[in-house]
C-alpha cells in the first residue's frame, strides 16, 4: 500500500551519496500535475481541499478545472423512493450493503415531497417544479454544491398555466436554456387562447417568447393541439437533446417530435415502430428508443430496443429485445441459487420469489445492463441478454420505487443567476438544509 | 541538514524544450559514437534493478528487438538502459526513435539514476503489451469537449464486467507503486518528464486515493502543504464550501 507518513524517508540515503537529496514534496509538482491529481477526486474531497492552500484554492475554481472534473464523473440514474424512506436517489449501485446518495434536498423524512416534481436534467444542474394551490414555482438547482436558483416564467398570474418541457444547454453559446409553454387555463378554444413558447436563458430575469414554427404547416387551430400533446410528451418523459434537437416520443401518436434549437422550430421524424409505451434515450451518444409490445392494460412483456444508426437519412437499426419469460426464468433460477446461498434473508427472499408479470418502464445502467421496473413498483436489473441480475433496493429494506428518466453527472460547477433573486422562504432549498 | 539543496524549490521543467535538448545532445553524442558502434555494447551494464524480470518481445517485432536498447543518462552521470519496445511507453522516447536521435546516450536531467531505474523497470514490464491506441480510449471514453456533453458512461460495473487484466499487470502496478511519498513524486516527475502517459496515470491515481475522504488538516500534514490562509479567509471558505464538509 502507499505510504501516508508524514516525514518520508529519503530515497537513496542507505545506498549511495552520503550527502542526500532532499525529499521531494507534493507541492514541488507542477501545477498542471497538481491539477491532474486533484481533478480526480470525488467532489466533495475537492470542495474540502479547497481550504488546505491558497494554490489549491484558485487551482480547484477555475472554469476548466470544473469541467474537467465534471466530464470524468459517472452518469447515474435518479430513482424516486416516494419516501419510504427515501424520496430521490441518484443510483451508485444496487447492492443493498451500499449506501445511495440521497438526492439534495429530497432527504428521508421531506414532507412535501408530492408537491415536488423532477422535470429536468443536464450536465449536473436539475430543475425542479413545485405545485401548490395557487402558484407553481421553478427552480434549477446543483445538487452537489447545494446551489439553487428560481427560474423566472413567463406570464404569471392566475390565469397562466405553465409547463416546462425541455431542459438543454445550447452548445455554440454554453447557456443553459428551459423551454417553456404557456397555456391559458380557461379554455383550450382557439378564440380565446394563443398557443406560446417561451424560452427562458438561466441567468436572466425574463424568458424570450418564441413564435410557434414548424416545417409543415399546421393550422391555428392545431397548433393548441400539438402544444398541449408536446406537454402531455414531456410529463411522460423528458426530452433528449442530441445533436442540437430535442426529441420527444409523440404521446398517442407514431412519431417523434423535434426541436431545433437553433432555429427554434419543430419538425417530425418517424419513430421506428407504431408500438407504445415508447421512450427515447440516450445511448452512448447515439440516439435510441425502446419500445414495448404484447401489451396489457398497465404494462407489456417484450421489450425492443432501437438505435439511430444514421440521423440524417433518418435510419433506425435494431438492436435486441428483452423477452419477459427469458427474464423470469432467469428469475427462478437466481432466486433457487440465492435461498441455498442466504437462507436468512426472508424479506428479499420473498420478493424475488413473486413473478415478474409485466413490465412497466426502462431506464439504462450501463452499456450492458438495464433497470426495469417491473408489476408497478419494483426494479430489476438485466443485461442486454434478458439475464436477470437481481432486484434493486434504495438502502435497508426499501424494494419499492419507481423509474425517473433522469441522470445525475456530478458537477461543482455553480449555477449562473442573477443576483437579485427574490428568495422563496417556503422552499426546500432554502429550510434547513445548507 | 542538506545545506546544498534548495527542497522547497521547485525543480525546474525542462518539459518544452525537452524534447529539443534530448534531440540535440543525442544527436551531438551520436556523431561521436558513430565512429565505434560496437563500444555501447560494451557499455557498463545498467544498475542492477530489484526486479528479475525480463522483457519479451513480440515475434512480429522482430526488428526492434535486434536494434540495441536504448542509453540514458541519470543527473548523476549514472546510465540506464532501456530496450526499444519498452522505450515506445514514453512519448518522447518514441519520437527520437522515429526520428533516429536514439543511437547515442540520451541525457535524463534532473532524474535520479534510482528514480530512472523504476521507471525502466516500468516501462520494460509494460512495453510488451502496450498498445498506444487502447491505452487513449481508455483514458478519453467521453467523447472530446465541448462537442457533446451528454452522458455516455456510467462507472456501475456490470456484474458481468470481465476486468481485461489477462497480464496481471494491474496487480504488479500495486505493489511496484507502493513507494515512500518521495520517491512516488519523482517517478511522476520523471513520467511527466519523459511523457510516459500510462504511469503518471497511475501516478496521479496513487496520490489521489492518499488523499480521499481525508480532512484539510490531515492532507496538510501528510503532505507538508503550509496553511497561507488566515484564519477569516479560512473560515469564509469553509462556509462557502459547508456542502462538502456535511456527511
Amino acid at each position: 500500500m502507499a505510504s501516508s507518513s508524514s516525514s518520508p524517508p529519503v530515497l537513496g540515503a542507505d545506498a549511495n551519496d552520503p550527502a542526500t537529496r532532499a525529499a521531494t514534496l507534493l507541492e514541488d509538482l507542477p501545477q498542471e500535475i497538481i491539477d491532474k491529481i486533484l481533478v480526480r477526486l470525488p467532489s466533495k474531497d475537492i470542495g474540502r481541499f479547497r481550504a488546505v492552500c491558497t494554490s489549491w484554492g484558485s487551482a480547484t475554481s477555475t472554469p476548466q478545472f470544473m469541467l474537467e472534473h465534471h466530464r470524468r464523473q459517472p452518469s447515474l440514474p435518479i430513482i424516486n423512493g416516494n419516501g419510504r424512506p427515501a424520496s430521490l436517489v441518484v443510483l451508485r449501485d444496487t447492492s443493498a450493503r451500499a449506501s445511495n446518495q440521497h438526492l439534495w434536498p429530497f432527504r428521508p423524512g421531506f414532507k412535501h415531497r408530492s408537491e415536488y416534481r423532477l422535470l429536468g436534467s443536464c450536465d449536473g444542474f436539475l430543475v425542479v417544479c413545485r405545485r401548490s394551490q395557487f402558484r407553481s414555482r421553478f427552480y434549477a438547482f446543483n445538487p452537489v454544491i447545494h446551489k439553487h436558483a428560481l427560474l423566472a416564467q413567463p406570464q404569471v398570474g392566475q390565469s397562466f398555466y405553465n409547463t416546462m418541457i425541455g431542459f438543454y444547454r445550447d452548445h455554440p453559446t454554453g447557456e443553459y436554456r428551459v423551454l417553456w409553454v404557456s397555456r391559458s387555463h380557461h379554455s383550450w378554444s382557439h378564440h380565446l387562447c394563443k398557443p406560446g413558447l417561451y424560452i427562458l436563458t438561466v441567468g436572466s430575469d425574463r424568458p424570450r417568447y418564441v413564435g410557434f414554427r414548424t416545417t409543415k404547416d399546421l393550422p391555428p387551430s392545431e397548433h393548441i393541439m400539438f402544444l398541449q400533446r408536446l406537454c402531455c410528451s414531456s410529463y411522460y418523459s423528458p426530452p433528449v437533446h442530441h445533436r442540437g434537437s430535442l426529441h420527444w416520443c409523440s404521446y398517442g401518436t407514431s412519431d417523434i417530435i423535434v426541436f431545433d434549437t437553433q432555429a427554434e422550430s419543430f419538425r417530425w421524424m418517424q419513430s421506428p415502430t407504431e408500438l407504445w409505451p415508447s421512450k427515447l434515450f440516450d445511448m452512448k451518444g447515439m440516439l435510441a428508443l425502446w419500445a414495448g409490445s404484447a401489451r396489457y392494460y398497465n404494462g407489456f412483456t417484450i421489450m425492443d430496443v432501437w438505435v439511430m444508426r444514421d440521423y440524417e437519412a433518418e435510419i433506425w437499426a435494431f438492436m435486441y429485445r428483452i423477452d419477459l419469460s427469458t427474464v423470469e426464468a432467469s428469475r427462478q433460477l437466481y432466486s433457487t441459487s440465492f435461498y441455498k446461498k442466504n437462507k436468512r434473508k426472508f424479506k428479499k427472499k420473498k420478493l424475488l420469489d413473486s413473478p415478474v408479470r409485466l413490465f412497466e418502464d426502462m431506464a439504462v445502467l450501463n452499456n450492458r445492463e438495464l433497470l426495469i421496473m417491473y408489476d408497478e413498483n419494483k426494479v430489476l436489473r438485466c443485461n442486454i441478454d434478458g439475464k436477470f441480475l437481481g432486484i434493486v433496493n434504495l438502502g435497508k429494506g426499501q424494494y419499492y420505487m419507481w423509474l425517473t428518466q433522469h441522470r445525475l453527472q456530478e458537477s461543482i460547477v455553480p449555477i449562473p443567476y442573477h443576483e437579485t433573486q427574490e428568495e422563496d422562504e417556503e422552499s426546500v432549498f432554502s429550510t434547513g438544509c445548507v | 541538514m542538506d545545506s546544498t539543496a534548495d527542497p522547497k524549490g521547485k525543480r525546474p521543467l525542462y518539459q518544452e524544450d525537452g524534447l529539443a535538448y534530448a534531440r540535440a545532445a543525442a544527436a551531438a553524442a551520436s556523431a561521436t559514437a558513430a565512429a565505434a558502434p560496437d563500444e555501447e555494447e560494451a557499455k557498463p551494464k545498467p544498475k542492477p534493478s530489484s526486479s528479475s524480470e525480463e522483457a519479451k518481445p513480440e515475434p512480429e517485432a522482430e526488428d526492434q528487438a535486434e536494434m540495441p536498447p536504448l542509453v540514458l543518462v541519470a543527473e548523476d552521470g549514472v546510465e540506464v538502459s532501456i530496450s526499444r519496445r519498452a522505450a515506445r511507453m514514453s512519448h518522447m522516447l518514441r519520437l527520437l526513435m522515429e526520428d533516429s536521435c536514439a543511437d547515442g546516450p540520451i541525457p535524463a536531467p534532473n532524474v535520479h539514476s534510482d528514480i530512472l531505474d523504476l521507471v525502466v523497470q516500468y516501462c520494460e514490464k509494460h512495453g510488451p503489451y502496450y498498445d498506444p491506441e487502447a491505452s487513449e480510449r481508455a483514458r478519453n471514453p467521453f467523447p472530446p469537449f465541448p462537442v457533446e456533453l451528454t452522458p455516455t458512461v456510467s462507472s456501475i460495473k456490470p456484474v458481468t464486467y470481465v476486468d481485461p487484466d489477462p497480464h496481471g499487470l494491474k496487480d504488479w502496478d500495486k505493489d511496484f507503486i507502493s513507494l515512500d511519498n518521495s520517491t512516488l513524486f519523482e517517478v511522476i516527475l520523471a513520467a511527466n518528464y519523459l511523457n510516459i502517459e500510462d504511469l503518471l496515470d497511475l501516478g496521479t491515481t496513487t496520490v489521489a486515493d492518499m488523499m480521499r475522504g481525508k480532512k484539510p488538516e490531515e492532507i496538510r500534514e501528510i503532505f507538508e502543504i503550509e496553511n497561507d490562509y488566515t484564519p477569516e479567509q479560512e473560515a469564509e471558505l469553509r462556509k462557502e464550501n459547508a456542502w462538502a464538509f456535511e456527511d
